[in-house]
């Protein structure tokens, strides 16, 4: 099982969203990491066979996706960045409309939407309009249509967006047992999603793939780049002005803890610390540096 | 094929000798690999579109008859406020009127999936897009059907018209308004169908009119505006047919 | 009906022997073609392999128009392009001295000067060409197989055929 995505490109009239991607995919959980704007949602479309790409090709096990047409549909989950649900449905009538969609017999999908409702913790709701549901609860609905055909290749974006803390663990643990013997995709500007549970990682920028590797490559690429330093809390803004702060923990006697990243020790008395994917993402995109978390 | 090609079929066309041990392995794995397979057993475009009557077309359908009632409601407010030789004189136009509606008016069905974010979602399911708008139309099509029977209908049985004449007046603006809007969605995205359709059919009822206020409409049903039904039909079905290629399926 | 068409239908139906007989109807053609694009033997027998098992995979969403020795052609065609990105270690598809001659086959002089003249022709030329005389498909079946428009099949198969006839008018060739 494979999915090989080979010089995917998406030209718009303003810009270059997608530009020359390629990449393997085997079984297992991959993460897709980049900011807003990189290009992850306008490659997942591509994937999904919604959005023509102006040049490329995407194969699934040796057979470009175009020519599989409801075949490679047949096997895919999608879960998109943005989606809603008609004001009339339930939980368990929206399951039965994409159940009808994705062409599965009355019986077993029943049963499917059975067992999602039950491990997705779905089931006091399933009589429940949607647009009632809580932001968190609407975006389990979502994963849970897009596992109702069981799929071999799962793409998912953004997928805990609006999702508690308690919520994204129970999701990334859903997903590892998910991913044996099939294609996970998960796009996220949230590294912890992907963190300790992707194989693979790829860091999308400005519609190119920077970086990919396993996570343990990619978090090499900051050994000697992360430190750690007690400052006093007065001096906090003058040093978020000059260096790269990934976190601040208050400690006592008015001083703060801090991570930053960069080249050389820049606040004295710093000591190195044990890089993490994150560090390596905010190194990327110091933009999200207030955002991230 | 000539003497060059001919050498080089020679040339190239090496006899290969099969190791059977290799193929018969080949032969083995395939077929384990065949048993392995799991069965995927999925329901047939007959059965999906019964299953979507029930999510989408009696939707569709109620939608329709409150749109054929407020036409009927207007065409009888209109005949109760003017005399019956202005009315005569205004039908053609109004019954055009009516045709444009019929079909403008499931615009908005038609548009849920953009406005309710479903397009997406529905777009990368086993039944495609196309597909399901192939359904959708046909859900439709039987509205637009008996909406425009009954109005031609209402029309003969007040005796303000002949058939031919009544047909002709709701059916011809009808298929132009269809034929547009289905050009619309073969050749653009989804998200563009409530503007560009509301040019197409506001520019439609302009022309009739028009037509109105130079007396331009045909006062029988000719071969020729038989013709033109034909031609309008078949129209409409090369523009079903190109929905495949076209790019309905398409995000923006 | 020919009997392509009767087996591809009793291999849908998941009867054995039709798949037995389907691939040893197809091995040899789809061998050649992997011993053109693969540095020896065993990888191209890796590539026909894995040719077959994927052709299998995805036998349910072949629609039998006739075209199902372009199918499986495709599939070939990726299946080398992938083994030679990440398995095979030689870069070029067809090395300059390019002969069967790892198969054990002695070619007359005369056909080996042929391969080379193909193996010198640019990379898109050199592939039609091995599609249309190698394996003999027809110019609708290489436009299946390669994704290609039809005229610019023909286009380029005649620009390779031309390219040849000079090669073959410089090296004295009749």
């Amino acid at each position: 099982m494979e999915l090989i995505i080979e010089h995917m490109t998406k030209r718009f009239q303003d810009k270059t969203a997608v530009d020359d991607v390629s990449l393997q995919l085997m079984p297992g959980v991959w993460g897709l990491l980049g900011a807003n704007g990189a290009g992850k949602t306008t490659l997942m479309r591509m994937i999904a066979g919604i959005l023509r790409p102006t040049a490329g090709e995407i194969r699934y096990d040796g057979v470009e996706i175009g020519a599989l047409g409801a075949a490679w549909r047949n096997v895919f989950g999608y879960l998109p960045q943005e989606f809603g649900f008609y004001p009339e449905f339930t939980v368990k009538n929206y399951l039965e409309y994409i159940t009808a969609l994705k062409g599965l017999p009355k019986a077993e999908g029943k049963k499917r939407i059975d067992t999602l409702l039950d491990t997705l913790t779905l089931g006091d709701v399933r009589d429940k309009k949607i647009i009632k549901l809580s932001g968190g609860m609407k975006r389990r609905v979502g994963i849970a249509q897009a596992l109702l055909n069981e799929p071999e290749v799962l793409v998912l974006d953004e997928p805990t967006s609006g999702l508690d803390p308690g919520e994204r663990v129970r999701f990334r643990n859903l997903l590892s047992e998910f991913a044996q013997d099939r294609i996970v995709l998960i796009s996220t500007h949230i590294v912890s999603d992907v963190e300790y549970i992707a194989t693979r990682n790829a860091i999308m920028k400005d519609g190119k793939i920077i970086s990919s590797g396993t996570t343990e490559e990619l978090v090499r690429e900051m050994d000697g780049k992360v430190w750690t330093a007690c400052i006093n809390a007065s001096d906090l803004m003058r040093y978020e002005h000059e260096v790269c702060v990934v976190s601040v923990r208050n400690e006592t006697d008015n001083r703060i803890s801090i991570r930053y990243l960069a080249e050389t020790p820049l606040i004295p008395l710093s000591a190195q610390a044990e890089p993490r994917l994150e560090d390596l993402y905010l190194w990327l995109f110091p933009q999200d540096v207030h955002k991230e978390g | 094929m000539n003497e060059l090609e001919k050498r080089l079929s020679a040339a190239l066309r090496t006899d290969i000798e099969i190791d059977p041990t290799h193929i018969n392995r080949t032969i083995l794995d395939v077929q384990e690999a065949c048993a392995a397979q799991p069965y995927r057993p999925r329901i047939g475009f007959k059965q999906f579109m019964l299953l979507q009557a029930r999510f989408y077309g009696v939707r569709m359908w109620l939608w329709q008859g409150l749109v054929l009632t407020a036409m009927l409601t207007g065409l009888n407010l209109v005949k109760i406020n003017i005399t019956l030789q202005y009315l005569l004189r205004m039908l053609p136009f109004l019954l055009g009127c009516c045709g444009v509606a019929a079909i403008t008016a499931t615009v908005p069905m038609l548009y849920r999936s953009i406005r309710y974010q479903m397009h997406e979602t529905e777009c990368a399911c086993y039944f495609s897009g196309v597909q399901l708008l192939w359904a959708r139309l046909l859900f439709m099509g039987i509205g637009v059907l008996l909406t425009l029977i009954v109005t031609v209908g209402v029309v003969i049985g007040q005796c303000w018209l002949g058939t031919g004449c009544a047909i002709l007046y709701v059916c011809v603006p009808c298929l132009m308004t269809a034929c547009g809007y289905l050009a619309i969605l073969a050749h653009t995205e989804l998200e563009r169908l409530p503007v560009l359709g509301s040019v197409l059919s506001g520019s439609l009822v302009l022309v009739l009119r028009v037509m109105l206020h130079f007396d331009w409409y045909p006062q029988q049903f000719g071969i020729g505006s038989g013709l033109l039904c034909l031609a309008l039909a078949l129209l409409c079905v090369a523009q079903v047919r190109h929905l495949a290629d076209g790019t309905y399926t398409a995000v923006s | 009906m020919t009997r392509e068409d009767q087996l591809i239908r009793q291999c849908k139906a998941g009867e054995k022997d039709a798949l037995d007989e389907l691939i040893r109807m197809y091995y040899p053609d789809i061998l050649r073609y992997c011993l053109w694009h693969a540095p020896d033997r065993q990888s191209a027998e890796d590539a026909t392999h894995e040719t077959f098992l994927k052709a299998i995979r995805h036998l349910d969403s072949y629609v039998h128009r006739g075209y199902f020795r372009a199918f499986l052609y495709r599939i070939a065609a990726n299946t080398c392009v992938d083994m030679r990105r990440n398995k095979w270690s030689s870069a070029a598809s067809l090395p300059d001295d390019l002969v069967l001659e790892e198969c054990g086959y002695r070619k007359a002089e005369a056909d080996a000067d042929f391969q080379r003249m193909v193996g010198r022709l640019p990379v898109e030329q050199r592939e039609l060409v091995l599609l249309r005389f190698a394996q003999q498909l027809t110019l609708r079946e290489i436009a299946e197989v390669t994704g290609l428009p039809l005229r610019t099949v023909q286009s380029r198969l005649r620009a390779a055929l031309k390219k040849l006839k000079s090669s073959l008018l410089e090296g004295g060739w009749e």
